[in-house]
């Protein structure tokens, strides 16, 4: 009898010893925090490519083209005289893949003095499609329409009705988007007009 | 066997005892408590294939928590834009998730690259970005973003740049990106 009373007492002192413990501990203890979140992986393998479009000098002669026929610089003069040329800059598909490309107006500078421009592809035998317009002196268009590049073909880039004062040089900085039909993905050269 | 049931009484109370000092007489501090509930997250965003995915050559792994882009391509003195490669989607039915973007490596390119960005875009506006630039040797790892706020059901675009440097020819650069969702 006075061994199960002991052994109880015994139990119940353990049990108590194990609250307190654990009360300390739960005291004592330093709480943590963090922030839970998990992670989407994206992994991107980007080669350097040679150019799927090049810019060359058209037959008249009036472009500059820098290394890698991505970026070009057309300088042509603007005179009183209604001045037409139609062969400027030639830009060629070196792929069997077309494209649709346009061009977008993203700066300029002194171009008060130029009376008329229009800035337009042609392939040689179509109407030509207005890309940039300027008016008495003000842009009056900044962004063409898509034209085709046809597989492996050349189109022609036209500065026509060009009119204008002394007083230049002025410029115009357009990006000659070019972009796979039918997606979001597109590449953009720098092509820099100087009318002096 | 008798038990010494005394003995271990004394045991017992001078362990307690031994602890209450011990406690007693460690250095003093506050605590300021915070209980917190943690329950098991359901991976609401997760990536979805953008409209022009195979220009990129976007694979998603089979949760869509893995995106690998094998087909991009910069070009020299070129900047070209994927602009719709890969969606990240909030698929939850109510609220809003943080997400944000961390730069986890890049390996190779750093002479002939200029950049490498990455842009989160919702409906035309840029929520967030990371760039990696190349300073012509080596690159210059971006910081990560701030967490930005995406709607329940919503997809937003990842737009990705690249440009390499002018007579470049050949090399290529492995960008592995992280996309973290609180």
């Amino acid at each position: 009898m006075d061994r199960k009373t002991d052994t109880r007492r015994q139990t119940r002192l353990l049990i108590w010893a194990v609250v307190t413990l654990l009360l300390l501990a739960t005291y004592s203890a330093s709480s943590a925090s963090g922030t839970v979140y998990y992670a989407l992986t994206l992994q991107n393998y980007a080669p350097i490519s040679s150019p799927l479009v090049t810019l060359q000098n058209g037959t008249e002669n009036l472009s500059t083209i820098y290394t890698n026929n991505t970026s070009a610089r057309i300088e042509v003069d603007a005179t009183p005289t209604l001045q037409n040329h139609s062969y400027a800059l030639n830009i060629t598909n070196t792929v069997e893949t077309g494209w649709e490309v346009k061009l977008s107006l993203y700066d300029n500078d002194s171009i008060a003095r130029i009376s008329n421009a229009t800035i337009e592809f042609h392939n040689g035998t179509d109407t030509p499609s207005a890309q940039i317009r300027i008016e008495d002196g003000n842009i009056v268009k900044s962004e063409g329409e898509f034209y085709g590049l046809p597989p492996s073909g050349t189109i022609f880039l036209r500065i026509g009705d060009l009119k204008g004062t002394s007083g230049g040089p002025s410029h115009l900085y357009v990006n000659l988007k070019i972009k796979n039909p039918g997606t979001s993905t597109y590449s953009l050269y720098i092509i820099t007009l100087e009318f002096t | 066997m008798k038990i010494n049931c005394k003995r271990n009484l004394k045991f017992v109370m001078l362990l307690l005892s031994s602890l209450l000092i011990a406690s007693v007489s460690a250095s003093v501090y506050y605590s300021l408590i915070m209980t917190s509930t943690i329950s098991v997250a359901t991976n609401n965003v997760y990536f979805v294939l953008g409209a022009d995915n195979a220009t990129a050559g976007v694979v998603l792994n089979s949760d869509n928590t893995t995106a690998t882009l094998s087909s991009l391509k910069a070009y020299p003195n070129t900047t070209t834009t994927y602009s719709d490669p890969l969606r990240v989607r909030n698929n939850a039915s109510s609220g809003s998730t943080n997400i944000r973007m961390r730069p986890i490596s890049i390996v190779g390119g750093a002479t002939n690259l200029i950049f490498v960005n990455f842009t989160l875009i919702e409906s035309g506006t840029l929520k967030t970005s990371l760039n990696y630039t190349s300073n012509g040797s080596v690159w210059t790892s971006p910081s990560t973003t701030g967490w930005v706020s995406i709607s329940a059901n919503t997809e937003w675009n990842v737009t990705i740049e690249t440009k390499a440097i002018a007579g470049a020819t050949s090399d290529s650069a492995s960008v592995s990106i992280s996309i973290d969702v609180q």
